[in-house]
């Protein structure tokens, strides 16, 4: 199995890990296939993320894309997080094997749920909806 | 931001999946390099070389207690097990006739067996305790009149659970039928008899016990009925054609040879399950951890784990990152979620059959790389931890 540096580099270090107190909105995706989870707590001013943490169960690139998501979106207007598709989760993390490719459909689809919720007001918590990675 | 890797650490605690060479059968192997006759030929060059295949034979044969012409030279484990399972069928009046063999045992094994389920022959796989053991009144029961062959592994690669055989073997040889053991895992590490065994057919690989790849053995027992899978030339009593891998068999005689002086000092069998120990008793510290397999039927320094909460994936690769080689069972794809059969096969549950990690000790593990693993260890596993969901849905 092979990694990316920054799949190493978040993996090993990740950052912006755990729930940040009186989040303005949260996501969650999982894929009940392979298991793997993230859950993103972000704080908005404006449209705009000044700070996003998460917590994830699952396989190391999916732990290390949370991390670098997190990373990737902090200062981002909302616009311009919903435009981020799997294309850019790829590039952002400098590359997945097909093993690993699951990992984009996640990160794609938890960022999408984190600007969906905010715009519409609401939250996934407990009984956030699982979406299937294909 | 701070890059952890490259880590300047390397310790290998993956000696189930491969051992390196040691350096007498390095030494022995490098001397051989210009050996290049064929072993078939009737000049010095061929006599030279099957000169060499014939002192490795006899060392394998000395180290398992069989005769010389028992030992069949293969290319490997997986080759010795088709061989030894297609070969016997093979030889079967029935059609179709019944294999016995049981869930645990290597993908080499259930593939072969499947296979010869796709040709209209019967296959029974036997279940396991939750420890990993076969019981050897289920092989009793299963017996059928057309019953061909009972193989069962002598120890599991994922769990190290030495199975029974000499149980099941006899229970094989009062009903007339050969008993096949596959010990890729314990030939070289543990003293195995086959003289005193009800044993008809054992297969071998030299690269788990400090030999090369690439070269293997099945052991057939005189007297026992088998066709060949490789047509062609009269080498190997006519059991496997083709010319012989003789540096391959150069290195496996070697470290037959290694072995053999070696398993007469306890110190190296003792010195393995003291580390076991060791790592066992650092690791259990740890809150949500399970060991897998019953430890005491266990091939001497093979600790397999389940760290609740984490997948077996994402452990193995944090050590990775931080010099420490290790195996999974696991493995992760969207499309599908695949445990171990082995696990699947103990009945864990989903929350340990994802996060199994299997450390396998060697001869030259020292106490200081268990004390740094079992650090690392504990350091990776809270992290990992730290990230996960309280509200994890699996």
């Amino acid at each position: 199995m092979s990694f990316s540096p920054q799949i190493i580099e978040h993996f090993s270090n990740p950052q912006n890990v755990g729930e940040l107190d009186n989040p303005d909105v949260t996501a969650f995706v999982g894929n009940p296939v392979c298991g793997d989870q993230i859950h993103l707590y972000a704080h908005i001013v404006d449209d705009q993320i000044t700070k996003c943490t998460f917590l994830a169960y699952g396989c190391t690139a999916s732990l290390a894309t949370a991390s670098i998501l997190t990373s990737a979106i902090c200062g981002l207007h909302l616009d311009a997080v919903a435009l981020i598709d799997e294309a850019k989760v790829i590039e952002l993390a400098g590359g997945f094997t097909p093993s690993q490719r699951h990992c984009a459909t996640l990160g794609q689809d938890v960022l999408r749920s984190l600007v969906h919720n905010y715009r519409t007001g609401s939250n996934d918590g407990l009984s956030g909806s699982l979406q299937t990675c294909q | 931001m701070q890059h952890s890797m490259p880590s300047s650490r390397r310790i290998y605690l993956d000696h189930s999946a491969t051992t390196p060479l040691a350096p007498d059968v390095m030494n022995c192997m490098t001397h051989h390099l210009r050996t290049f006759g064929n072993p078939s030929s009737i000049h010095e060059f061929g006599e030279a070389a099957r000169d060499q295949v014939e002192l490795a034979r006899r060392h394998v044969a000395r180290l398992l207690s069989v005769e010389a012409d028992e030992v069949i030279f293969t290319s490997g484990g997986s080759e010795s097990l088709n061989l030894a399972i297609k070969g016997v069928v093979a030889t079967s009046k029935h059609r179709p006739c019944h294999v016995i063999t049981s869930q645990i045992e290597h993908a080499a094994v259930l593939e072969t067996c499947r296979h010869l389920e796709a040709h209209g022959h019967e296959v029974t796989y036997l279940p396991v305790s939750s420890g990993g053991l076969v019981d050897p009144d289920a092989v009793r029961r299963n017996l059928r009149p057309h019953t061909q062959l009972i193989s069962v592994m002598h120890a599991n690669n994922e769990i190290g659970v030495i199975q029974p055989i000499e149980e099941i073997g006899a229970i094989a040889h009062a009903a007339g039928i050969p008993f096949h053991t596959d010990a890729v895992q314990t030939v070289g590490k543990r003293p195995i008899n086959v003289a005193m065994l009800p044993i008809d057919l054992l297969s071998l690989t030299a690269h788990k016990f400090y030999g090369p790849k690439g070269i293997g053995a099945l052991i057939v027992r005189n007297g026992t009925r088998i066709q060949p899978l490789i047509h062609g030339g009269s080498q190997e009593t006519g059991l496997r054609a083709g010319t012989e891998n003789v540096l391959g068999i150069i290195g496996l005689g070697a470290a037959c040879e290694l072995a053999y002086h070696e398993l007469a000092d306890e110190t190296w069998q003792t010195h393995r399950q003291r580390l076991r120990d060791r790592l066992y008793e650092g690791i259990m510290q740890l809150d949500g951890v399970q060991v897998n397999g019953d430890l005491n039927h266990t091939v001497h320094g093979l600790l397999n784990v389940s760290f609740r909460g984490i997948k077996g994936d994402a452990i193995a690769s944090a050590l990775a990152f931080q010099g420490i080689a290790v195996s999974t069972g696991s493995a992760c794809h969207a499309s599908e979620r695949k445990a171990s059969h082995v696990m699947v096969a103990l009945g864990l549950s989903d929350e340990w059959r994802y996060s199994t990690i299997r450390f396998s000790l060697g001869n030259y593990t020292t106490a200081d790389e268990i004390d740094q693993t079992i650090a690392v260890v504990h350091q990776v596993v809270n992290r990992l931890r730290s990230m996960l969901p309280t509200t994890k849905v699996i």
